[in-house]
């Protein structure tokens, strides 16, 4: 016997779907009934296009085939709760179907603490060397994260006379960069000093030649720490060499190298001309 | 909705600025200083200690540190918490030297923060020259 499904048309839309998600719960064998449903559903869409229901027998034809598969007899469309993610849902989005800013805020956080640990995990530490300058002065900033207490009881205040910059290096296994091969011509070494304090272990190397020095300072830092540089008011220049970039400049009369290498500054200061200066540092590597 | 994000976005960069240690940037070319470095930090013995160095363009006769101010934050406002001159520590410089490194401690109260401002100098037979660094924050 044929069933008269004309009293749908007296339901308003919601009724409709809810009718429809109750049947597809309940009794999804009953075809005619959601085609019906279905129907009427589409022939007000196309009488008042705001709603952007699809093609009826294109959406039955993907529900036979997404949801109604074997591996969905005996299971609900719905076993999650319906209510909760709805109330989560009204609190995603403003009235103006936006983000609120508090979530934006706390996406961006989450994103840069990913970004943060995922470049820890490659090696690369975005918390690192900052370098920056002006007309007056040239600067890096180190920020050390997660510092333990220095134990100062151990580190403090000790000096140590090495016979050459290469060997001092050698001895606290400082590969990253080696003594230089070429001094200018004349300058002799005066001495070759290790400094440890409780922050910081520096190499420091002296050369000198009549009333003229070199100095050339290695120091590893192990908290997060400021240096900065006296420049007078030429320009910076970046002077790349190993894939590292050297910043050149000059501070008055003097000639001024500085360079990081994570947590380790390195830097010439000297009367030479840049010329010297760059042919130092290229014999570093 | 704009104002609030750049609201945001300015009080986050003012945050990160506090991380960094930074210099005075009125500073010029000198001809006693090459350059220096600080540090502060919370020693194991419960003390804040505070880190300088400084490197001068040559043999200086006199080279080191005149005086290290540590200030603390109390009740939301940064108030001088100590102070030591050269006089109170001779070791904050040295004579006859192209650099000068020391460390001074200081008493430290859980909880709160420091910074600290080291005034640094360098003396030769052409004159002296001064400069102010300032820690990060701790």
């Amino acid at each position: 016997m044929a069933v008269d499904y004309k009293f749908l048309r007296d339901l308003n839309n919601s009724q409709l779907e809810e009718l429809l998600r109750h049947t597809l719960e309940e009794d999804v064998s009953n075809i005619e009934y959601i085609n019906y449903i279905l129907e009427v559903l589409e022939n007000r869409e196309k009488e008042n296009p705001i709603n952007n229901l699809s093609d009826v027998h294109k959406a039955w034809e993907d529900f036979q085939n997404i949801y109604n598969g074997p591996e969905c007899e005996k299971s609900s469309l719905y076993d999650f709760p319906v209510n909760k993610p709805q109330e989560a849902a009204d609190h995603q989005y403003d009235k103006r179907g936006r983000l609120p800013l508090k979530r934006i805020v706390l996406i961006a956080i989450i994103v840069c603490l990913c970004i943060s640990m995922g470049a820890s995990a490659l090696g690369y530490n975005i918390f690192q060397t900052i370098a920056s300058w002006t007309q007056d002065m040239f600067s890096f900033s180190y920020t050390q994260p997660n510092i333990p207490p220095s134990s100062d009881s151990i580190i403090q205040d000790t000096k140590q006379a090495f016979e050459s910059l290469h060997k001092a290096l050698d001895a606290n296994s400082i590969t990253e960069v080696q003594s230089p091969t070429w001094i200018p011509e004349n300058f002799e070494q005066i001495e070759v000093i290790m400094v440890s304090h409780l922050a910081s272990k520096e190499i420091q190397a002296y050369y000198s030649f009549e009333n003229r020095t070199i100095q050339i300072s290695i120091t590893q830092f192990n908290e997060t720490y400021s240096s900065q540089y006296e420049k007078d008011e030429n320009p910076v220049e970046e002077f790349d060499v190993n894939g590292i970039t050297h910043y050149i400049f000059t501070n008055n009369e003097r000639s001024v190298g500085t360079w990081n290498l994570n947590s380790i500054e390195c830097s010439i200061r000297g009367d030479i001309t840049l010329e010297e200066l760059k042919q130092i540092i290229k014999s570093m590597y | 909705m704009r104002n609030k994000f750049i609201t945001t976005l300015s009080v986050f960069l003012l945050l990160v600025s506090f991380l960094v240690p930074h210099v005075d940037a009125a500073t010029y070319a000198s001809n006693q200083i090459d350059s220096g470095w600080v540090v502060a930090q919370i020693s194991s013995n419960g003390r804040v200690a505070v880190e300088f160095e400084i490197n001068g363009t040559g043999r200086m006769s006199k080279i080191g540190a005149s005086y290290i101010v540590l200030y603390e934050k109390y009740s939301n406002n940064w108030r001088e918490a100590g102070t030591i001159t050269s006089s109170d520590r001779p070791s904050m410089y040295t004579t006859q030297a192209f650099s000068h490194c020391d460390t001074v401690y200081f008493s430290y109260v859980p909880g709160r923060q420091y910074y600290a401002v080291v005034t640094v100098f360098a003396t030769d037979a052409q004159g002296t020259d001064y400069r102010t660094y300032t820690t990060n924050v701790i």
